[in-house]
């Protein structure tokens, strides 16, 4: 049903649309006109066969400009025609509400007196025409403002028909120079590795220098260019960042801790970053090792709260792992998306994340991880922490060619058990150290440590901490965490996890709910006609009280025996 | 100045004009939903997506040409040395 209000808000838009599409247009302007004035002005100062080589470059560039200019301008008149129309019929609508209104209370009154014999019924007749005419005249209003919107749709559709666009969005564009990756199509699309790597090694020297000093957010960034270059490239962006923030901005402070120097004027130049981006809470992430060398290669994923200003921490584990591999594995700390941040660490504000920036990082990380492999013939591991296993599971599900996933302290995946990732030969392992309050949370999903998961689960020990949050970041501290995390990164066997008593117990249990569960299911969805209605509602009824009393069963298992038992078993057997 | 020392100023500072109009960002797509239906929502969304796109590939373009340039500036000042 169409309103005053609605066709005005709708006025509106169209208003705010000509005026985006004419900004849009005007930027089109500014950027092909010193374009074409740099092309002509060349004619004078530079010459040779590369010199008319940039210039037919330029010409065949700002040849469609002119269609798009004619284009705008048709559209712009449509769409100016179009929001006067809306605002003429939005008056038009608004006054025949009013003259509705005063007809209706007319015939209220009309009514009234001819009730008493003061009026005659023609007059209700008269003003109830009148009500009717203005209806017809609303719907008729709706009608004709249907059918201009759909022409001008049609017209529109038509101009922007005409705008010619490059069919393949400039992945590459073609320069005398070389080639060069579009930014957009580069943060938007994420440009195959591999196709990057190729198109990078085929460049000259010059023309990756060139690069590396004109645009070294791109570089820095661009899964398939070498760790050598991206780091070169960062090392620059870093510098601009640190050069041009002002002292007690955000950008400053940020950047203060991350370089965790006195002086933020100094980068350690023996350190080596493969991402770098300040903006937001910042992206970044430092290899520890030569992956172009070494026989293996992990990739830290880490959870919420991860920033630029607070990297140093992922940085020492990553650095203690690549220590403990006895330097075999070249280990990667990545904080290459943005991880949800908490605001104290608490049970509640962790509920409130959501698996969206997971899938956002998980593309993101497939990506990086096809980069590894155009320069390291190296088995990769992809390790995620926290919310980061949640991460490294959508990398999964996006299609990471990796050899072993390895979650530790997760708060569920997002898959029931480790069939829900695409096949291959991928392993699987999961860990949780004893104690660990996040690990058992399964807000996004089941716990991947849970024997029906399927992962290989392995021993992290207690903990040191007291607090269960702190028992949560323990998994990178010195101990039988990391020696395992060290072994399966190395492609060796760690040592093989320990269950609580409770889930032995609980196990068998949660077998006869999931079997009690299924059965009851496939009563439900039977539609055998020769059934008896009881006799469905008596089996529903029967493994209904099975899962019920299973249940009951385990509850009453766990409180009497839990804990005690446990530490019966753990000084019997020593575990 | 030589011929060679006037192509590395030039296009030196050419590079620098074309990139700084390559950097400038593109206006954004109006986000709407109206009454009259779908139709002209796509319509519209259309034209503004293809007006980006062909901002963004001039964009691209720009920054490639100022690459050639500082390159060609670069080679002209070795080659004046």
């Amino acid at each position: 049903m169409i309103t005053p209000e609605r066709l005005a808000e709708d006025a509106g838009v169209l208003l705010a649309t000509e005026r985006a599409v004419i900004a849009t247009a005007t930027r089109i302007t500014e950027r092909a006109l010193p374009l074409a004035g740099v092309a002509e002005d060349s004619r004078g100062w530079w010459r040779g066969p590369r010199s008319d080589r940039f210039r037919a470059t330029a010409t065949a560039v700002l040849t469609p400009v002119p269609s798009v200019g004619r284009a705008v301008t048709d559209a712009t008149l449509v769409l100016a025609r179009t929001r006067r129309l809306a605002t003429d019929l939005a008056t038009r609508l608004a006054e025949i509400r009013r003259m509705d209104g005063a007809q209706r209370a007319l015939l209220a009154r009309a009514r009234r007196t001819t009730a008493l014999g003061r009026a005659r019924p023609d007059d209700e007749h008269r003003i109830v025409g009148s009500i009717r005419a203005l209806d017809r005249e609303w719907a008729e209003i709706e009608a004709r403002w249907s059918q201009c919107a759909a022409q001008a749709a049609d017209t529109i559709a038509r101009i922007a028909a005409s705008i010619p666009v490059d069919p393949t969005p400039a992945r590459f564009t073609t320069f005398p120079g070389g080639l060069l990756v579009d930014p957009v199509a580069a943060a938007i699309w994420r440009p195959n590795p591999a196709a990057i790597a190729q198109w990078w090694a085929q460049l000259t020297g010059s023309s990756r220098d060139a690069m590396i000093r004109t645009v070294p957010a791109i570089v820095g960034n661009l899964d398939g260019v070498p760790f050598a270059d991206r780091d070169e490239a960062n090392r620059r962006t870093m510098q601009q960042v640190l050069d041009g923030a002002e002292p007690g901005s955000p950008t400053w402070g940020s950047m203060q801790q991350f370089t965790d120097r006195g002086d933020v004027h100094l980068i350690d130049p023996l350190r080596r970053f493969v991402v770098f981006d300040p903006g937001g809470d910042g992206l970044v992430a430092e290899v520890f090792g030569d992956p172009g060398r070494a026989d293996h290669v992990a990739v830290l994923v880490p959870g919420m709260g991860s920033t630029l200003a607070n990297f140093g921490d992922l940085s020492r584990r990553a650095a203690r792992l690549h220590q403990t591999s006895g330097c075999r594995a070249a280990v990667i700390a990545w904080t290459g998306y943005d991880t949800p941040q908490q605001l104290a660490f608490t049970p509640h504000v962790l509920q409130a994340a959501s698996d969206r920036q997971a899938a956002t990082g998980g593309a993101a990380l497939r990506w990086f991880a096809d980069g590894i492999r155009t320069q390291s013939t190296g088995s990769l591991t992809l390790i995620g922490h926290s919310y980061g296993s949640l991460t490294v599971a959508k990398a999964m599900q996006h299609g990471a060619d990796a050899d072993r996933v390895v979650f530790t302290g997760s708060p569920g995946v997002g898959t029931d058990d480790v069939t829900d990732f695409p096949d291959g030969p991928t392993e699987y392992f999961a860990t949780e150290i004893k104690g660990d309050i996040v690990a058992d949370l399964e807000w996004f999903g089941p716990d991947p440590t849970d024997p029906d998961f399927g992962a290989t689960v392995f021993d992290s020990g207690d903990g040191d901490g007291h607090d269960p949050f702190v028992r949560h970041g323990e998994y990178y501290d010195d101990g039988i965490a990391i020696e395992n995390l060290a072994a399966i990164v190395t492609g060796a066997s760690p040592t093989p996890g320990r269950n609580d008593l409770i889930e032995y117990v609980t196990e068998p249990i949660e077998d006869i709910q999931d079997a009690a569960s299924r059965v009851a299911d496939q009563v439900r969805a039977s539609d055998i006609p020769v059934v008896d209605d009881t006799l469905i509602d008596g089996a529903i009824l029967v493994t209904q009280r099975s899962v019920e009393t299973a249940g009951q069963v385990g509850e009453i298992i766990i409180e009497q025996v839990g804990h005690f038992a446990q530490d019966v078993v753990e000084w019997r057997f020593g575990w | 100045m030589s011929e060679l020392g006037i192509v590395t100023e030039r296009a030196e500072s050419a590079a620098v004009i074309l990139t700084g109009h390559a950097t400038a960002a593109t206006p954004t797509v109006v986000p709407r939903q109206f009454a009259a239906g779908s139709p002209l929502d796509a319509a519209l969304t259309t034209l503004e997506h293809r007006l980006v796109a062909v901002d963004r590939t001039l964009a691209n373009h720009l920054t490639a040409a100022a690459i050639e340039l500082r390159t060609a500036a670069e080679e002209a000042d070795r080659a004046d040395r």
